[in-house]
């Protein structure tokens, strides 16, 4: 038994050396079990861990425990971000963490935390109240990227703004809100933020209006941004191909099918791709 | 002491003797775990008959491998198991191994299960001296784990043992006596000339025979596929996205805006096909449970049914007849009516694969845990499994021999076409399905048709995709909260450790975040629109 199963194992405890019998002991242990695990968490990395995994409120407990001069700026992003995760969910717990992430914010220091906490106040006004105010969320994610355009969490804002105004205008949604979320894309140095953005874009073309040659271009942006989930970057190879196919480009078209199929060869579509490239191929073999 | 004392007292005794009865099964298993053996408990809820056997028997062989290993299964029914286990994960008792069902919270799952990911990118040392030897454990699964992934957790938290297909299971017995060496239907001509055989021979000998057995259970797996053959060409006019697989999110939304309209021709083909299929089952199956349908079948009362591969061992162990099965089906392109809308037979190249298992966090010895899960997903060990279960196999390279005679013809067909849209629009949502479950008398019943049916749907249509949307969208909502708190904690780690699979995890996480975000807000542009009268449907 050499592999490790699991990078976040269950924090551990030493069992004490009790002089009872094993059974008992065994016993006791389960009886008490609840106390030990109150005081599981042991460093700021086995908070975060815990957040990771939904154990939200372990992590606050350990955030909001620390007292005094260990209180620094993490612990009380810490608290912040799992006030917004614990159960159940509160207009108090939304906003005492909106009160933290104001004092961090407030107290002018720029450190590494700077650009994290203005990103989480502009996602509370997003999406964690209970009315979303969307013209302040705008308003924050605009600040962001403007003060820190280089940063890939204000290049996520930077893309999530752009897609508020997308889907919330009222007319032309594929006009001067999609344009200026093109205009952005060039701005973006992350990967995750371009690829986000591009495959935003690529799926309002074809939801919003019936622009797909528009979205092919996007799609083939953020492919080669590079699409870390293995099954949208697959239903991607099959967009790019079958548009391709569409618009004419035959050589793109067949190299997404093969792409595809030779990561997805047991994919319920495999059959019908297979036979599609095999008419390209003929087709283009053809005098 | 009067009699109300007694009975009281008596009450009290049995109680404190189920007391002292469960706690001496406590004090024994924990005095066995203290010891030096380790014991490995898996959990599921498959009783179909063979399966404990094949469990055992992949159990025995691995504690011959790994002497101080025990391993036990706990069989538990369907029926009780989502409350049981929700006991066992909150009570912190849960086995070391258990089978995932359907269902499960994203936030059960991280809170009580060990993710996968790392686990599954290196070999299975129980595939040494295979062919697979070398290949990350991921890529030994024949489905690639694509239904393993967790959407919402960006992670995997269990790995197959099995893949399911669905077949349509005949009495070769009393196929003998009314069809004498025919060979089974394969096309949905010669399946109706079959049910209208049994019909003939049924009033010729008096005896009560009908063609097809069914339940609310059934129903589905035998005129889903049937459905689906007369919306394959429809299925590429609705594919706006060109991913060839709209989503039910897209396909309710286009309904809303008007993109296309459930009353169209194919739609009509395919509930008709299930009006003219229905008339071959017992009267009210539309109101039976599964137990009555398999009664009715196993009894011999019936020729054929319908279910998936994971029944097939059941039903062979409780009839008293030859049992034997085919693909379901569909009507051929020559077909008068129904040719035209059909491409051809569906693959089942992307049948999901099931009997899904997981290490759970409660569990005493992970490492083990998860080791008996590698052996139990070997090559060898997955083959042997096959061949003691009945059950088809999921890993790559391994395939029933001509012995295996009752797996073979439940291997899935994997050159085929896509399968159109089903009419609940790729399990759009509850209401939708109950809705349509709630009118389904007025297609299948005696005095059923198409028209009904659509008369009584159409008009509850808008309200139960709305319903359904509105659900997801809140869902989405639920899962935009939990992400922001895990793309924000794996942005921690990555600064603490330099961490790389943190940095991806924070990728994956805000990946996915946007997607679904897009979704949701997708959704709430289409319910903020008033839908336009049903009549003003564009296209197709």
């Amino acid at each position: 038994m050499t592999a490790s199963v699991v990078s976040r194992n269950p924090p551990s405890f030493v069992m004490p050396s009790l002089r009872v019998p094993p059974p008992l002991r065994r016993l006791l242990l389960v009886l008490a079990a609840p106390s030990l695990f109150a005081a599981g968490t042991r460093d700021e990395a086995t908070a975060w861990e815990q957040l990771t995994v939904g154990e939200s409120a372990e992590a606050h407990r350990y955030f909001s425990g620390i007292h005094g001069g260990k209180r620094s700026r993490f612990v009380i992003y810490g608290e912040a971000v799992s006030l917004l995760d614990i159960q159940p969910r509160t207009a108090a717990r939304v906003d005492r963490a909106v009160e933290l992430l104001d004092s961090l914010a407030a107290s002018g220091v720029e450190d590494e935390l700077t650009v994290p906490v203005l990103y989480l106040r502009a996602r509370i006004e997003q999406i964690h109240r209970a009315s979303p105010d969307l013209p302040a969320a705008l308003r924050l994610y605009d600040e962001l990227f403007e003060k820190h355009p280089a940063h890939p969490l204000a290049q996520i804002a930077a893309g999530k703004a752009a897609m508020i105004r997308i889907y919330t205008a009222e007319d032309d949604p594929l006009g001067a809100p999609l344009a200026s979320a093109e205009a952005l894309a060039p701005r973006l140095s992350d990967p995750t933020a371009r690829a986000s953005l591009h495959l935003m874009i690529a799926n309002a073309c074809v939801r919003l209006g019936d622009q797909p040659r528009r979205s092919l271009d996007h799609l083939e942006a953020a492919l080669a941004a590079g699409i870390h989930n293995t099954k949208s970057r697959g239903n991607v190879l099959v967009r790019i191909g079958v548009l391709s196919d569409e618009f004419g480009r035959p050589e793109r078209a067949i190299a997404a099918f093969e792409e595809f199929l030779r990561e997805f060869a047991r994919d319920d579509r495999a059959h019908t791709l297979r036979r599609r490239l095999a008419g390209l191929k003929s087709k283009e073999v053809a005098p | 002491m009067n009699r109300l004392s007694w009975t009281n007292a008596a009450g009290l005794g049995l109680l404190a003797v189920c007391f002292l009865l469960a706690l001496g099964r406590v004090l024994l298993r924990v005095e066995r775990e203290s010891s030096d053996t380790v014991v490995i408990r898996i959990a599921h809820w498959q009783l179909e008959s063979g399966l404990r056997d094949a469990f055992d028997a992949a159990a025995k062989d691995y504690m011959e491998r790994n002497p101080g290993v025990i391993v036990e299964q706990l069989p538990v029914p369907e029926r009780v198991f989502k409350s049981w286990l929700r006991t066992q994960l909150v009570g912190g008792t849960a086995p070391d191994i258990i089978e995932m069902m359907k269902g499960l919270e994203p936030t059960t799952i991280s809170r009580y299960f060990f993710p996968l990911s790392e686990a599954l990118d290196a070999p299975n040392p129980h595939n040494a001296g295979t062919p697979l030897e070398n290949e990350p454990w991921r890529r030994t699964f024949s489905d690639g784990l694509i239904s393993s992934f967790n959407e919402v957790l960006l992670d995997y938290y269990s790995v197959p043992t099995s893949m399911f297909t669905v077949r349509a299971f005949y009495n070769k017995t009393l196929w003998r006596e009314i069809f004498g060496n025919r060979p089974p239907p394969s096309t949905y001509e010669e399946f109706m000339e079959v049910c209208e055989g049994v019909v003939q021979f049924s009033a010729r000998t008096g005896r009560k025979i009908i063609p097809v057995s069914s339940s609310r259970y059934h129903a589905k797996y035998l005129t889903d596929r049937m459905f689906q053959s007369q919306t394959q060409r429809l299925m590429f006019e609705l594919d706006r996205s060109r991913g060839l697989a709209p989503t039910g999110m897209e396909l309710g939304i286009d309904y809303l805006t008007r993109k296309w309209n459930y009353d169209n021709p194919a739609m009509r083909d395919g509930f008709q096909i299930v009006h003219e299929v229905g008339r071959y089952m017992q009267p009210g199956f539309s109101q039976l449970a599964r137990e009555d349908g398999t009664f009715y079948f196993v009894q011999g009362h019936a020729l054929m049914t319908s279910s998936g591969s994971w029944d097939a061992s059941s039903l062979r162990a409780q009839a008293p007849f030859e049992l034997g099965a085919f693909p379901i089906p569909l009507p051929s392109k020559e077909h008068p009516r129904f040719g035209k809308n059909v491409i051809g037979v569906a693959s089942e190249a992307g049948t999901e694969s099931g009997a899904q298992f997981g290490v759970t966090r409660a569990s005493k010895h992970p490492e083990i845990a998860l080791d008996f899960l590698r052996y139990l997903t070997s090559r060898d060990a997955n083959e042997r499994f096959m061949k003691r279960s009945g059950w088809l196999p999921i890993i790559e390279g391994v395939e029933p021999s001509d012995e295996d005679v009752h797996v073979k013809p439940f291997m899935p067909v994997l050159e085929g076409e896509l399968p159109g849209i089903a009419h609940t629009m790729a399990n759009f949502g509850n209401d939708f399905s109950q809705m349509l479950q709630d009118q389904f008398h007025l297609l299948v019943g005696p005095d059923g048709s198409v028209d009904r049916y659509l008369a009584a749907v159409l008009p509850r249509m808008d309200s139960a995709v709305r319903s359904d949307l509105s659900r997801r969208a809140n869902r989405a909502r639920w899962n935009l909260w939990r992400q922001d708190a895990t793309a924000a904690a794996y942005w921690q780690l990555h600064r603490l450790r330099d961490d790389p699979v943190a940095r991806k995890r924070w990728s994956l996480t805000l990946e996915a975040q946007t997607q679904q975000e897009a979704n949701a807000l997708w959704i709430e542009r289409a319910l903020a629109t008033p839908s336009a009268p049903a009549s003003e449907t564009t296209e197709p």
